[in-house]
């Protein structure tokens, strides 16, 4: 796999978790009390066997920086490997402009120079485990320009909203897509991961961008479906797309039971992610929990159930927390009641006693705030 | 502003005798503390939260594990330009291959280690003890007393003291006479084996010590009381807080019982002196439908379904629906069937307890270590 250049793309504006992205890029979100999305595709990508990685960060790239630091807790070797995070070098007249293309185009000589012969390409918000050098050795066996991943799922009604559904032949060559917008339970869901030839990669950013100067990766491969051979290879396990807070919540939630959580964290395939250094978690005399996942570092004294709890979170006494997801560091006061709520980074639930969301319909607590 | 004025040794070469099949393959300071930690993580955190930047550990017994495990020093965050852990075992010389046969003399064979750093001081420490301390502090005040030679000691009792190498001092805390576990102690104070020697005396003390025939090159035994002799500067230093040796099953379970008091003074949820340790790639604990977890510590990975009850669970285990846990250290990676039962004891690493067994004994005196699966 030293022969592949990994690409960690931005998502484009169909991808909005409203509320958490006001602080942070959407690799940056805080995924299960401990991880960040970003965790997730280089984790892919280490234990896939690449080890040279780029980062594309669409805006307020600190938070990735600080993450993700030279990838040394991502296992990659830090003279043979290389992660670079790569930003628009150029200043944006619109945001209709961030696109990705224009990004490969103004860090373009870093494509150019690298010595790898394929590029694999994909975006920090689909949450799934895969190993690229299996989609790699097919894309070979196929003989395929483009090789497409994606994933069959019987939820495109509810979920996967937005995302591309791509139509297949019986050879799996991809021959149209479509915007998801729910109107069919059965799709197959594109998770814009590609695999191709940089070379092809190179000159896929110069058609896009003759094409049309808002153009994104995946406008050009969809007007190019006939041009080339595009095929789909299919992923069987769990998918999460978080795209949206109500996906962000169903995620979060789903995995709070072991059954769902145990196919995506697999101890041969581990989520690395950088460590904060937390102490284990102490439960007190009177805490409650059940059906819940939670992170080190916490101070749980009160109840907890089938709930996301993060780093470093304090529960008190007669506290009851159901159905939510609480970002680290936050505090839930004594005799607050949550459930259905996302409280962000820091927060602390004080004088509110009582904050109740829906599924799909989550209550949102901003950042360090104080309720 | 130069670094590395005081260098940190760690005397980690010790085997553990009494706690049994927990150091068959493992040096004590290796051994599990704390639901997540490795006995050497607090002197290691100590030193990197006092800006020790190089540490020296001297190995010896079964040390492949723990110089494995100390080498990765950006765990500590000890990998910078001029920091560093060096593992140090006992190496072939010209003159033959030399174990270390004292605590004296593991240093006396490193002291061409020291001797590239030229540090002002060498601080000695134990890997086999459980405590925060900031050695800056203690340091800070070797300068102010000038002192040649300043040991952290403990307030025990009266009639602890005579377990324990005992310091007296006269009023302004300057060390008159050592006695080792003495039966009737005139101090109640303890020395921790915590010493900061200002490096240029230690060196010829080692050096002259090395000639003594007799000798057992032992800091407690030999250097201290050549020291205090020959009249130079010794200073006992108090320490407050806990601090513990956990050198059998019983004190390695009491202590990690210690941990379930929220009053306990160790805090390791202190963030302001956080205890490094191994970053394992484990997702978060997964507390099920039909658990119950009450005062206890767990650590990340674990998969819960059963009943915890006063216990310290490390890393990545399992307990299945229908089992108790209560009073028990459950080490990393032990599963605990359903229906088990498992009390008043310390599981080791690995372990598998079949469905419905029932292990350790509730109103037992002394504590169980299960190393064998059951």
């Amino acid at each position: 796999m030293n022969q592949v250049l990994g690409i960690i793309n931005f998502e484009d504006a169909t991808v909005d978790v409203t509320g958490l992205v006001n602080y942070r890029p959407v690799p940056s979100l805080t995924f299960m009390g401990r991880y960040r999305l970003i965790d997730f595709v280089m984790s892919n990508f280490t234990n896939s066997g690449i080890s040279n990685v780029q980062v594309y960060v669409k805006n307020k790239p600190r938070s990735v920086y600080e993450h993700v630091g030279t990838g040394r807790h991502y296992n990659i070797n830090s003279k043979q490997g290389k992660l670079r995070i790569m930003h628009g070098e150029e200043p944006i007249q619109s945001e209709i402009y961030n696109t990705d293309i224009n990004a490969f185009n103004s860090n373009i000589q870093f494509i150019e120079e690298a010595k790898a012969k394929y590029v694999i390409i994909a975006p920090s918000y689909m949450v799934y485990t895969i190993d690229f050098s299996t989609v790699l050795a097919s894309h070979k066996v196929n003989k395929a320009d483009i090789t497409i991943v994606y994933k069959p799922t019987e939820m495109a009604k509810e979920s996967f909203i937005g995302c591309t559904a791509l139509s297949l032949d019986k050879e799996k060559r991809v021959i149209a897509s479509e915007i998801n917008l729910g109107k069919n339970k059965s799709r197959n869901i594109s998770l814009e991961a590609y695999v191709m030839s940089r070379e092809l990669f190179l000159e896929l950013i110069g058609l896009a961008h003759k094409t049309s100067s808002v153009y994104w990766l995946k406008d050009i491969i969809r007007d190019n479906y006939d041009r080339f051979v595009v095929k789909g290879f299919m992923v069987r396990g769990l998918v999460y797309p978080i795209n949206n807070l109500a996906e962000y919540q169903r995620a979060n939630l789903e995995l709070t039971n072991y059954a769902n959580a145990k196919q995506l964290f697999d101890p041969m395939w581990p989520i690395m992610t950088r460590t904060s250094d937390s102490p284990p978690t102490h439960y007190g005399e009177n805490a409650v929990v059940v059906g819940s996942s939670i992170s080190n570092g916490c101070k749980i004294e009160g109840t907890v159930i089938n709930s996301v709890i993060g780093r470093g979170v304090v529960i008190k006494p007669g506290a009851v927390v159901i159905n939510s997801i609480l970002l680290p560091g936050v505090i839930v006061g004594n005799d607050s009641h949550l459930e259905y709520v996302i409280v962000d980074k820091n927060s602390k639930v004080l004088e509110v006693k009582e904050l109740k969301g829906e599924f799909r319909q989550p209550i949102y607590v901003k950042r360090r705030d104080r309720i | 502003m130069r670094q590395n004025q005081m260098l940190g040794m760690i005397l980690a070469g010790g085997r553990g005798t009494r706690l049994e099949e927990l150091t068959t393959k493992v040096a004590k300071p290796a051994v599990f503390f704390g639901g997540k930690y490795r006995i050497i993580d607090f002197p290691l955190s100590n030193c990197a939260n006092s800006g020790v930047n190089v540490v020296g550990v001297l190995t010896q017994y079964e040390s492949v594990l723990l110089n494995s495990y100390v080498a990765q020093d950006q765990r500590w965050g000890l990998d910078a330009k001029d920091s560093g852990i060096f593992v140090l075992p006992p190496r072939e010389k010209s003159d033959g291959f030399g174990m270390y046969r004292g605590t004296a003399d593991a240093i006396t064979q490193n002291i061409d280690f020291i001797d590239q750093y030229n540090p002002e001081y060498v601080l000695i420490l134990s890997g086999d003890h459980i405590y925060k301390m900031d050695y800056s502090q203690m340091l800070a005040e070797h300068k102010a007393k000038k002192a040649d030679v300043t040991i952290a000691v403990l307030e025990v009792t009266l009639k602890e003291a005579s377990r324990f190498g005992i310091m007296n001092v006269d009023a302004e805390d300057r060390i008159y006479e050592f006695e080792e576990k003495p039966k009737q102690p005139k101090s109640n104070l303890a020395s921790m084996g915590i010493y900061i020697f200002s490096w240029k005396l230690l060196r010829r003390a080692l050096l002259d010590d090395l000639k003594e025939k007799d000798s057992a090159h032992d800091f407690g035994k030999n250097i201290i009381p050549g020291m205090l002799e020959s009249g130079k500067r010794l200073f006992a230093w108090r320490f407050k807080g806990y601090w513990k040796d956990v050198g059998t099953i019983d004190s390695l379970w009491e202590s990690n019982m210690d941990l379930l008091d929220e009053s306990n003074t160790l805090d390791i949820m202190d963030p302001s002196w956080r205890i490094y340790t191994e970053d394992v790639a484990a997702p978060p604990q997964f507390i099920q439908e039909h658990a119950s977890v009450k005062r206890s510590i767990i650590n990340q990975g674990c998969v819960i379904d059963g009943t915890i009850i006063n216990s310290v669970l490390f890393t990545n285990v399992v307990v299945e629906e229908g089992a108790v846990v209560k009073d028990a250290v459950i080490m990393p990676n032990s599963i605990i069937r359903k229906g088990a039962i498992v009390q008043r004891c310390i599981v080791a690493e690995d372990i598998e307890i079949r469905e419905n067994a029932v292990v350790g004994d509730a109103h037992s005196e002394l504590i169980e270590l299960v190393a064998k699966n059951r």
